[in-house]
């Protein structure tokens, strides 16, 4: 059995003395693509600013691989984070910088390029994620989906072994929403990605979720875990049965 | 990604041969970003040519192959070649095909043309009669909207209108304080420098009192307050803008000019007289400081001095002047904000305009009272 890409070991995440999440246990495998899911507020996207080193977990230990992400020193953290790439709630592009250069930003700083190979990997990735044309566009000047499938383009651009999304359906149409899954499920395809998301895009979530972990607001903790569809067939409790059907009424 | 079965990593190269209508491209080794050959050229007599890909002989590879292939294929389509990518791995072939899924967006960027002098000079003379008149309608918003909030017919928050009072005013008086009394010591160093020359020193204290209470108290503040508090105020209000916070504000009818801009120019202009006081009397003490120190002049033969040349008038002349750099640095922070775009580096210019245009308002409104009160002789 193959080593996971990530591994939460009783992570406990609290801002100050107010506890988010108690006890979090879950692993997930190289190359899948695992969807983190569960009501407003219950703690998404915290566990994800976790997962990544934003924010530090009040008891517990992160994994990425078999090495400690939570006590590693800082140039072994900055290794871990040259291999993950992250696209924001809001994309979060730098608004004083065209897109192409957004997407250089990292291909500058870890690769020694000549600034016409920068410019093509650039050029490439926008056009992976359908922004071909748009290189020497500033923020300002695109819209919000398009701002966000450029965040994915930076965050993909140094083909990063794992990749997170903060909600990237959130402001797309179905049309953009539905080639954002395709580019997903062909990242993970290609080049063997691993792939965290925070979403409760049921559609989403279906169309491309081959583990999802289920954080339950009222227990404060990981209440499920497992393909959507076993979890729909087999719910542990009402709120999952309810949260993956949409659907008010329990489970009869 | 790499092919199954390969070992050691060797470069990544690649190598076009044309033969009998076809250019084979062969690519070969571990194709890594940053460690990718140059794209080749085709051979002329490739025009019309059919292109086929191997790349049987790649070890390992990722995006840098797939850009690799794009470029190539660019370079081949425009020798009006064809291309066959049916050799390429399927996984690649879905990459490629990903890529090329939405066509490039025609944004006709490089085809603009060249403004000439004459058309800049034009459009920034149009640009600056544009903000002026914003600025004047602006102004005009604000006479407005204080004739309904003294009518009462817009809510005044006090809870805000104290934070802001606390801000501008308490906030800055360390900074101000400081500033004010570097600059009387300033002002008492280089005049005793002068004046001991004549045996004039006790005129220190007439120089460093002018001086403070005139023009510098009022100034120093109106700078401190324009980079401090200006800019505060236009970074808070782009940053509004930029949240769709205003049009929050106007689609729940509540007026922003009344809301945002009345109580902030309202707080600064109670506090910056107050602030100019304050600087006046600090630098003074550090003009005392120096003549003390270096001239010998006691406190009470400085204060004495001080009284025969500062006298209401001179102060009343500050405050005013402090009140005008007031609503100069409040509506200036609060329209460049007002004026802002939307993302953060348009937050950013409206945060210099402000601090700029504060200052120069400042300059020539100083400039303008210098030559008033001339004329009045006062």
């Amino acid at each position: 059995m193959s080593t996971p890409a990530i591994t939460a070991e009783s992570i406990t995440m609290a801002y100050g003395s107010f506890v988010v999440m108690n006890d979090l246990n879950f692993k997930i495998n190289p190359g899948s693509i695992c969807v983190i899911m569960g009501g407003s507020g219950c703690g998404k996207s915290t566990l994800l600013k976790h997962l990544i080193g934003l924010k530090e977990p009040a008891a517990g230990e992160i994994f990425y691989g078999k090495e400690s992400f939570t006590k590693a020193d800082r140039e072994t953290r900055s290794n871990f984070l040259r291999k993950i790439g992250v696209t924001y709630q809001s994309g979060a592009l730098f608004s004083s910088l065209t897109l192409a250069e957004n997407v250089a930003v990292p291909l500058q700083k870890e690769l020694n390029l000549k600034p016409k190979k920068v410019r093509d990997i650039a050029s490439y990735k926008l056009a992976l994620v359908g922004l071909a044309g748009f290189e020497d566009f500033y923020p300002a000047e695109i819209s919000g989906g398009m701002r966000k499938r450029a965040a994915l383009a930076r965050a993909i651009a140094l083909d990063p072994d794992l990749l997170f999304f903060d909600e990237p359906s959130a402001g797309l149409d179905p049309l953009s929403s539905a080639r954002l899954d395709e580019l997903i499920l062909q990242l993970r395809e290609s080049l063997g990605t691993t792939v965290v998301i925070v979403t409760h895009e049921l559609e989403s979530i279906f169309a491309i979720a081959d583990h999802c972990l289920y954080l339950d607001v009222d227990e404060k903790t990981l209440t499920a875990q497992g393909s959507p569809k076993d979890l729909v067939e087999n719910p542990p409790n009402d709120r999952v049965y309810k949260f993956l059907t949409r659907n008010g009424q329990s489970r009869t | 990604m790499s092919a199954a079965g390969k070992t050691a990593a060797s470069p990544a190269t690649a190598d076009v041969s044309c033969d009998s209508g076809t250019c084979r491209v062969v690519c070969a080794g571990d194709w890594k970003l940053g460690e990718t050959p140059d794209v080749p050229q085709f051979p002329h007599t490739s025009h019309g040519n059919k292109i086929t890909y191997d790349v049987s002989r790649v070890t390992s590879w990722d995006s840098s192959l797939a850009v690799f292939l794009l470029t190539l294929a660019g370079e081949a389509r425009d020798t009006g070649a064809i291309i066959d990518t049916d050799a390429l791995p399927k996984d690649l072939q879905h990459l490629l095909a990903l890529a090329l899924a939405v066509p490039e967006k025609e944004t006709g960027r490089d085809d603009l043309p060249k403004k000439s002098f004459v058309t800049r000079t034009g459009e920034s003379v149009l640009d600056f009669l544009d903000t002026t008149k914003a600025a004047i309608t602006f102004f005009g918003q604000l006479m407005i909207s204080s004739v309904c909030l003294f009518r009462g017919r817009i809510p005044f928050r006090m809870r805000e209108f104290y934070l802001l009072i606390q801000e501008t005013g308490v906030g800055a008086l360390t900074i101000v304080g400081l500033v004010a009394t570097l600059t009387g010591l300033i002002l008492a160093f280089v005049g005793s420098v002068q004046l001991k020359q004549f045996g004039a020193e006790v005129y220190v204290a007439d120089l460093v009192g002018i001086s403070m209470a005139r023009e510098m108290g009022s100034l120093m503040t109106a700078i401190i307050m324009a980079g401090r508090s200006g800019a505060a105020f236009a970074a808070h209000i782009g940053s509004m803008k930029a949240n769709e916070e205003i049009d929050a504000l106007t689609t729940l009818g509540i007026e922003p000019h009344g809301h945002l801009v009345l109580p902030r120019v309202i707080a600064l202009t109670l506090m910056m007289p107050l602030l100019s006081l304050y600087a006046t009397f600090l630098g003074i003490i550090g003009g005392g400081v120096i003549s003390n120190a270096t001239l010998g002049i006691s406190w009470s033969q400085y204060i004495v001095e001080m009284q025969t040349v500062v006298n209401i008038t001179e102060i009343s002349i500050g405050v005013g002047k402090a009140f005008v750099f007031a609503v100069l640095v409040a509506v200036s922070g609060c329209f460049s904000g007002m004026r802002s775009g939307t993302d953060a580096a348009a937050v950013g210019r409206a945060t210099t305009d402000a601090v700029v245009n504060s200052i120069v308002l400042i300059v020539v409104a100083d400039s303008i009272f210098a030559v008033v009160f001339s004329i009045l002789g006062i």
